[in-house]
């Protein structure tokens, strides 16, 4: 009486690994979500921004109500059962996973695709996993390394050396830059996959972090520096400031690599681990807001940091007084938590246009931006010993519209030496970029340079705080691992 | 006994081939009709001496019951079906086919009671008075066919069919009353002339009917581990489901309450086999199936739990966790009969705890933000708080949100029936407010039970339970429990604030402590789980030939989920403010048709017993879900998704088969030598065609010292048996399709605003995991002492778990979202279980003492895979620990050591490794932080420092029942507990972690200060730089508890009272008031000792039991009830 063929079920809510990957339409799905995951929960949408802001000096706790974990990090005083670096490192590796998906499935499909088209889409994932690996290898060095999708649950060694993951990150590199397209080169729809000039401009850092080739960092550079002088309608910097960090200027001509955020899609799975489902915002204006939570304030370090009269310093930070709400409201004591002598970030808060963050935000991370490239190309010249040529590239971004920062040399950098260039660059750096997970990686790779002695948090410990603890979870997990596989001093 | 037994046989003549057409007496016609059916007969002698029947009667093709009809007739006489397999013949007049309620399941042969005999030559005495009276059973019920007899003399009548009798005897005599399935009772009659008597139950000597997978069996012939618990002992806690009513009956079973009314318990059957789902297997009327919940206690008329392979095998791939078989209540024929079952009460927490006032969390406060600086405004000074609006509150967050909850539980049912057509049909109407706001169960249920003689070779019957529950579920916002909310809720912030929206308060910004109003979420946020169900079996039976019978039974089980969930938006401080109404509903369909055929043959041949089955069948599973989301920024005024601006939905379809050939033999010879075997196949889609078919065979054996003729001498010993088994059980409980590698399609991104969809490999898919197989091996030795009013049952048990199913945590570097399931990894548990009762069943007063006791050993022997597995985390620790050697996830931690008092201690700790620069513990290590202990003597606290700090497996459970009967008054008091496990309490981490500025435990107050440093908890800094809170035995606390769980009096109101008030409309009345855990003995510090486990995460959630998160506690509980039949 038992028809044994009713046994075969085939699962009809998925779809199944050896049927998948054939077309342009699945092929564009598989690199999707990997750029899902940087909306995540344990990315962009909550933990990246405060894992990367609390280890730097940038920032200091808002109020009584900082979360244990954020204030550990905040005070350097984590373990690997720390939530941000667990978390981060979760987010990070699904990027890698996911990634490693399209890299081995992509270049097999076979229908309705053209070869640009997967190379391009490739050329996507490549990039994606290069930005997570490099994460991955500047926070917590040299780390498992997976360059295909693991088919058991048997864990993966940590890489031999740092630079076996660099490697990787540089091929990953340097293949997106010879497939993606230029800057522009995307339909409106598409507008925010990764381009040329991110690839470009990824690289430069990483070699910056890695090996301070100043060289090769400046080589990259020069390519974005190239297209924009060649495509100013496509690359340059903003006449405003603060476009870059409002909702209505995403993807402008300063961006060069953004995560995407939206509200137009609700609020639904704002909460997932896994960008999975309509998980379309971030917190981040309600967790920093000044009449939000206001769980993370500017550091008062950051705030003394800002040349008098900057106008940057305004764009940056909200103080009492300062209107909101298209400017229809004005911000009080009673609106603010914690000291309310201190001011509150204002770069990525919703209130510029309306009374509350109402825990949601739609407005994109701006991952790597012109500024950030023509600084980073005047560093590269400073190392060399090009003052002048750097400085140029300094006053450029001081010559923004709404900035008009006098030029350097100014009497505060007189920038008469390379080293003292450095010392008005640093400074330039922090100011332009507060805010924006960068001061936390060059604090990192200019003591590594032996640039600058500066400890973000008076409990940083030299021979220790230079990596991330591997999470617990980790090492308990990956039957690769030994307690000893832990980074020094944790 | 067996002496009785052995008597009566004396009586019956031998027998032999008559020819046809010959006279044969009545007596050998039964004896026939007993060997053809495999019943037994109860008879009085003189009914059936002299009495013959021409053996035309006697005709091999038709069934029982019509055969008895053509027999008896001719003589006046009728039967009365008592059991399964036992039948009274009584004559017509007295009975009227009515079966007395409250029979106890009856197999074993009932004859003639000696004292009968003497009735053979009944002749009249000198007769001085006339008696009359009513004989009722416990319930009030009228009991036809007692045999009442003139003490010494052999005067005597029997009752009538509502229990009246009317015997003229002398003064002062005694009559002694009795009857098959009750207790013998001798009552002095004195001067009286009308005489009420209720009868006891005998429950010990009749040998129970059991309950087993497809079919019965008499317990005495029982070669494995069964427990049963009765209608009775689950109607006596006020509970909503049957699993709930389990915990304590019987040994073996462990049942944890693990959350709000209508949550299920946490049920166990001899310890934990598999660290995946270890929920047995549930078996309503032959039925697979699940939802207990949607079953009313009230219909059910036992419970069986199968625990090892002898029993358990038969249902193969789903019972490695053990089989509950439920058995609903069937009619019986008989004039109409109703029953009113009815109970109210009231149900309150049994504990508070210690919170802060408004004095002392604002000095904590401003003690814990010392260091930091950030004072919340509100409370910064004294002159500010005064000016504020809440000077004057004090909130006690508990007192809001802990009520006075009713319960209550109405019932009616109606049975009766014919010879031909019985049935049982009620309805029932359960509610359970929550002892806290917010929560709540609700049941209205209907049963249909009917079973048809339809020809003499044709029986069918059916039954049906529909019934709909609503559960209030509990909310869990923001990743916190409401117990969590009510710990940190600022004492000066008032519950309600008119002036806002939604009317509710909380924080501000100058609070600087972003609690949620748990008050707010109990009202606002609505979360209702509906359920639907239907849950049915139809079966036929042909009797093929002498013995040889096929029956086909169809079953479904249909439930209907349906969640609407609905928050309005509101606005109730600075941070709790929901700018829009969100919405969400979900729809699950479940459908589940069970096809079976089932032969058995059951045949005696002399002193051979047989009894043989085969089953194919099939069941098919199909859930369709749907779940649709949306917000209205609009309004609050609509409830529905069609208000949603911005709709979406979600659906899914899961199916599943299993196929099964099952195969079984039971034999015996003489009732003494016991032996059974049997194997099952089963084949599920849940596994690759490679892996889909398991076999699970067992046998088991019998021995019955008690049958043996040399044990006559023994007169004490009643019941002797020694039994043994062996065999093997399989799991394959994992969700569908698991072993199949696929791409969820539910990814979505923008780009530049514009929305696109994305597919990944969420998980890893493993093709090769197959079943879970557990060997066990049970021991066991029954003993009744004294005509079974002592009785004993020890068992020893092993079962040996491998391949062991279980969702492998991975790396997360492997990037995948959800973890594979593989079959890894042996468990051993092991145990003895006791059982123990004393029946006095004799004399006015009668009482009786049962319990049990379970001891049980868990050991992960092996783990194939990976090196060990770490539980879900608390604060990002991990809580549990799963490693070879050790019992299934211990508490895993650190272990405090002490205080310290002074920086020079922490210097001299920091120098420990041989470098005072690197800290022991960190760098900002203070005094009046903890010290944890190095145990790997490294210098230095890592993780590596953690270690075994506790289990959540008692030692030994327990359950005691006592029960005391007199003159109508009964009186039960059931004491249940657990010895010897440990809990993780993370609300201390609440009450007294001091990571971040919330309400507190009054136990901060005795904080570490430089001016108090004799006390063992830390100092108050926000965010816990030392982490003096992380998972450690700072929180572990002794589990063990000792229960009143339910101490009750009821009284039945004599027959002859009701008889002259009612007129005898009303049959029978009982009264009664009860208490559900009147008192609970602990050390445990928490709300409550019964700790389940933890269903919000996500991740495993099997390896956090005994974990308290803030668990719903169990209720004290008093109610009231009544019972009429009428």
């Amino acid at each position: 009486s038992c028809n044994e063929d009713l046994l075969d079920k085939v699962n009809p809510n998925d779809y199944s690994l050896e049927t998948f990957y054939r077309n342009a339409a699945q092929s564009l799905e598989a690199v999707n979500a990997v750029y899902a995951g940087l909306q995540a929960n344990n990315l962009y949408n909550r933990e990246y921004f405060f894992l990367h802001d609390l280890l730097s000096d940038d920032c200091q706790g808002g109020g009584a109500q900082l979360e244990a974990p954020r204030g550990q990090v905040l005070n350097y005083v984590f373990d690997g059962s720390n939530k941000l670096v667990n978390d981060v490192w979760q987010g990070l590796y699904r990027i890698v996973h996911r990634a490693n998906l399209v890299i081995a499935n992509v270049p097999n499909a076979s229908e309705n695709i053209t070869d640009d088209l997967k190379n391009r889409i490739v050329g996507e994932a490549r990039f994606l996993r290069a930005w997570a690996y490099f994460d991955l290898v500047s926070l917590w060095g040299a780390v498992p390394l997976l360059t295909e999708i693991a088919t058991t649950p048997e864990g993966t060694p940590r890489a031999s050396s740092e630079t076996a993951i660099y490697e990787v990150i540089m091929a990953d590199l340097a293949f997106a830059e010879q497939h993606l397209p230029d800057k522009g080169g995307y339909a409106e729809s598409d507008k925010g996959r990764a381009v040329k000039q991110a690839a470009q401009a990824l690289m430069a850092r990483v070699i910056l972090f890695q090996t301070q080739d100043y060289a090769a960092a400046q080589a990259q550079l020069q390519k974005v520096i190239d297209f924009a002088n060649s495509h100013p309608d496509q690359l340059g910097l903003t006449a405003r400031f603060l476009d870059n960090f409002q909702e209505e200027n995403e993807n402008n001509v300063e961006s060069i690599f953004e995560v995407q955020f939206s509200e137009a899609f609700g609020t639904n799975d704002a909460w997932n681990g896994d960008g999975r489902g309509v998980a379309e915002i971030t917190f981040r204006g309600q967790e920093y807001g000044p009449n939000a939570w206001r769980n993370v304030i500017p550091s008062d370090g950051l705030v003394a940091e800002f040349e008098a009269n900057d106008p940057r310093s305004v764009y940056s930070f909200y103080r009492i007084g300062d209107l909101f709400n298209n400017e229809s409201d004005t911000l009080t004591t009673s609106d603010v938590q914690g000291n309310t002598e201190k001011p509150s970030w204002k770069k990525y808060q919703m209130i510029y246009k309306r009374a509350n963050e109402e825990l949601q935000s739609g407005i994109n991370f701006r991952v790597i931006r012109y500024a950030d490239v023509l600084l980073m190309m005047a560093e590269c010249m400073i190392q060399q010993g090009n003052v002048t040529g750097a400085l140029g590239y300094m006053n450029q971004v001081r010559d923004r519209a709404d900035v008009m920062m006098p030029h350097y040399p100014t009497a505060e950098y007189p920038c008469s030496t390379p080293q003292e260039a450095m010392t008005a660059l640093i400074h330039e750096r922090r100011v332009e970029l507060a805010g924006e997970q960068i001061r936390n990686r060059d604090i990192r790779r200019w003591r590594k340079a032996e640039i600058i002695d500066i400890r973000p948090s008076s409990n940083y410990q030299a021979n220790k705080h230079e990596l991330l603890p591997i999470p617990f979870v980790e090492i308990d997990n990956n039957s690769a691992l030994e307690p000893s596989d832990q980074n020094p001093g944790y | 006994g067996a002496q009785q037994i052995a008597s009566a046989r004396v009586l019956v003549p031998s027998q032999g081939d008559q020819p046809k057409e010959t006279l044969m007496p009545l007596n050998e016609v039964l004896q026939r009709l007993e060997q053809q059916f495999n019943v037994h007969f109860l008879y009085r002698l003189d009914v059936v001496l002299h009495k013959k029947n021409t053996s035309a009667v006697m005709n091999h093709e038709l069934d029982l019951e019509t055969q008895l009809d053509k027999v008896l007739k001719p003589h006046q006489l009728s039967y009365r079906k008592l059991s399964k397999n036992n039948y009274a013949i009584v004559e017509r007049e007295a009975i009227e086919l009515k079966r007395p309620t409250g029979f106890r399941e009856t197999a074993t042969p009932l004859r003639p009671i000696p004292h009968l005999l003497a009735m053979v030559t009944a002749s009249v005495q000198p007769q001085a008075r006339q008696v009359t009276g009513r004989v009722t059973d416990a319930s009030g019920d009228g009991v036809p066919g007692v045999n009442i007899v003139e003490r010494g003399t052999t005067n005597g009548t029997i009752t009538d069919v509502e229990g009246r009798f009317t015997l003229t005897v002398e003064d002062n005599a005694v009559l002694v009353f009795s009857a098959v399935g009750y207790l013998q009772q001798e009552i002095e009659i004195g001067n009286r002339s009308v005489l009420d008597v209720t009868m006891e139950e005998d429950v010990k000597a009749l040998e129970e009917v059991v309950v087993v997978g497809y079919g019965e069996q008499s317990r005495a012939k029982v070669t494995g581990a069964v427990s049963s618990v009765s209608a009775k002992e689950l109607d006596a806690l006020p509970v909503a489901s049957p699993d709930a009513a389990l915990q304590g009956r019987a040994a073996g079973v462990i049942v944890t309450n693990q959350g709000s009314p209508g949550t299920s318990p946490a049920v166990r059957i001899r310890g934990i086999g598999t660290v995946g789902n270890t929920s047995p297997l549930y078996v309503i009327d032959g039925m697979p199936a699940g939802g207990l919940n949607n079953i009313n206690p009230n219909d059910i008329e036992s419970v069986t739990v199968l625990k090892d392979a002898a029993t358990a095998a038969i249902y193969g791939n789903r019972a490695a966790n053990g089989v509950i078989m439920i058995t609903t209540k069937k009619g019986s024929s008989g004039k109409p009969r109703v029953n009113v079952d009815s109970y109210i009460g009231t149900q309150k927490a049994w504990r508070q705890l210690d919170l802060l006032n408004v004095p002392q969390y604002i000095d904590y406060a401003r003690d814990l933000q010392a260091e930091s600086g950030d004072v919340p405004a509100r409370i910064a000074d004294d002159a500010a708080f005064a000016n504020s609006p809440f000077a004057n509150i004090q909130t006690d967050w508990q007192d809001a949100m802990f009520r006075n909850a009713l319960i209550q539980d109405h019932n009616v049912s109606v049975s009766g029936g014919t010879e031909n057509a019985r049935y049982n049909v009620g309805g029932g109407y359960f509610q359970q407010e929550g002892i806290m706001l917010g929560t709540g169960f609700k049941r209205y249920s209907f049963r249909a039970n009917s079973s048809y003689t339809l020809s003499k070779r044709f029986s069918a019957g059916q039954t049906l339970t529909l019934s709909y529950t609503d559960r209030q579920v509990e909310p869990f916002s923001g990743g916190r429990s409401q117990i969590e909310h009510i710990i940190k809720s600022v004492p000066y912030i008032p519950i309600y604030d008119p002036t806002r929206l939604g009317g509710f308060r909380a924080t501000d910004r100058i609070d600087g402590s972003d609690p949620e109003n748990p008050v707010l979420n109990a009202m606002l946020r609505k979360n209702n789980a509906m359920n639907y169900k239907m849950l049915g079996t139809a079966f036929v039976e042909v009797n093929i030939f002498n013995g040889f019978k096929y029956k086909f039974l169809l079953g479904l089980d249909f439930n209907l989920f349906s969640s609407n969930q609905y928050a309005p938006s509101f606005n109730a401080g600075d941070f709790s403010v929901s700018t829009q109404a969100t919405l969400q509903e979900d729809r699950n369909i479940f459908f589940s048709p069970l096809i079976s055929n089932q032969f058995t043959y059951n045949r005696s041949f002399g002193q051979h017993t047989i009894d043989a089955l085969a089953v194919i069948e099939q069941q098919t599973y199909k859930t369709q879900n749907m779940q649709a989301r949306g917000i209205n920024s609009t309004s609050n005024d609509l409830q529905v998704i069609n208000s949603a601006t911005n709709p979406n939905a979600t659906t899914g379809l899961y199916e599943s088969v299993l196929q099964s050939y099952v195969g079984r033999v039971n034999y015996d010879y003489a009732g003494k030598y016991l032996f059974s075997a049997s194997i099952r196949r089963d084949a599920t889609s849940r596994f690759s065609p490679e892996y889909r078919v398991g076999y699970f065979p067992a046998v088991s054996a019998g021995y019955r010292i008690s049958e043996e003729a040399f044990m006559d001498g023994v007169p004490f010993l009643s019941d002797l048996k020694l039994r043994g088994s062996y065999g093997e059980v399989g799991n394959q409980n994992i969700p569908d399709y698991r072993f199949q590698a696929t791409l969820d399609p539910n990814f979505f991104v923008n780009f530049n605003g514009v929305g696109q969809s994305g597919s990944a490999v969420r998980a890893l898919a493993n093709k090769d995991i197959q079943w879970e197989t557990t060997k066990m091996t049970n021991i066991g030795l029954d003993l009744g002492l004294l005509d079974n009013r002592i009785t004993l049952t020890a068992e020893w048990f092993q079962n040996v778990n491998d391949n062991m199913l279980l969702e492998v945590p991975i790396p997360p570097s492997q990037g995948y979202d959800v973890a594979p399931i593989a079959n890894v990894g042996s468990v051993r548990n092991r145990g003895v279980e006791l059982t123990a009762g004393y029946n006095n069943t004799t004399g006015g007063l009668t009482w009786s003492v049962n319990g049990n006791i379970s001891f049980i050993n868990n050991e992960l022997t092996t783990l194939g895979i990976g090196k060990s597995i770490f539980g879900p985390g608390f604060e990002n620790d991990a809580v549990t620990y799963t490693e070879e050697g050790q019992p299934i996830q211990y508490f895993y931690g650190w272990v405090v050591d002490r205080l310290y008092q002074s920086q020079e201690e922490i210097n001299a700790d920091n120098a420990l490794d041989g470098d005072a620069s690197t800290p022991y513990q960190n760098s900002v290590t203070a005094p009046g932080d903890i010290r944890f202990k190095d145990l790997n003597s490294d210098g230095v606290i890592n993780a590596e420092d953690r270690t075994n700090i506790g289990h959540y497996l008692p030692d030994f459970t327990y359950g005691l029942n006592a029960t005391l009967n007199w003159r109508g008054f009964d009186l039960t008091l059931f004491l249940q507990g657990v010895s010897g496990n440990e809990i993780l309490n993370t609300n201390r981490y609440d009450l007294e972690g001091m990571t971040r500025l919330f309400n507190a435990g009054t136990a901060v107050l005795d904080r570490w200060t430089p001016t108090n440093t004799d006390t063992d908890i830390p100092r108050a800094i926000a965010t816990d730089p030392n982490r003096n809170s992380r998972v450690s035995t700072r929180f572990i606390e002794d589990g063990s508890y000792f229960r009143v769980k339910n101490l009750s009096i009821g009284y039945t109101i004599p027959a002859a009272t009701l008889q002259s008030l009612g007129n005898g409309f009303i049959s029978s009345l009982r009264v009664y008031l009860s208490s559900s855990n009147l008192l609970t003995f602990t050390k445990y510090t928490g709300y409550d000792p019964e700790v389940g486990k933890f269903n919000q995460d996500s991740g495993n959630t099997d390896l956090n039991y005994g974990v308290d998160y803030g668990q719903f506690p169990q209720a004290r509980t008093f109610f009231g009830g009544i019972q009429i039949g009428f």
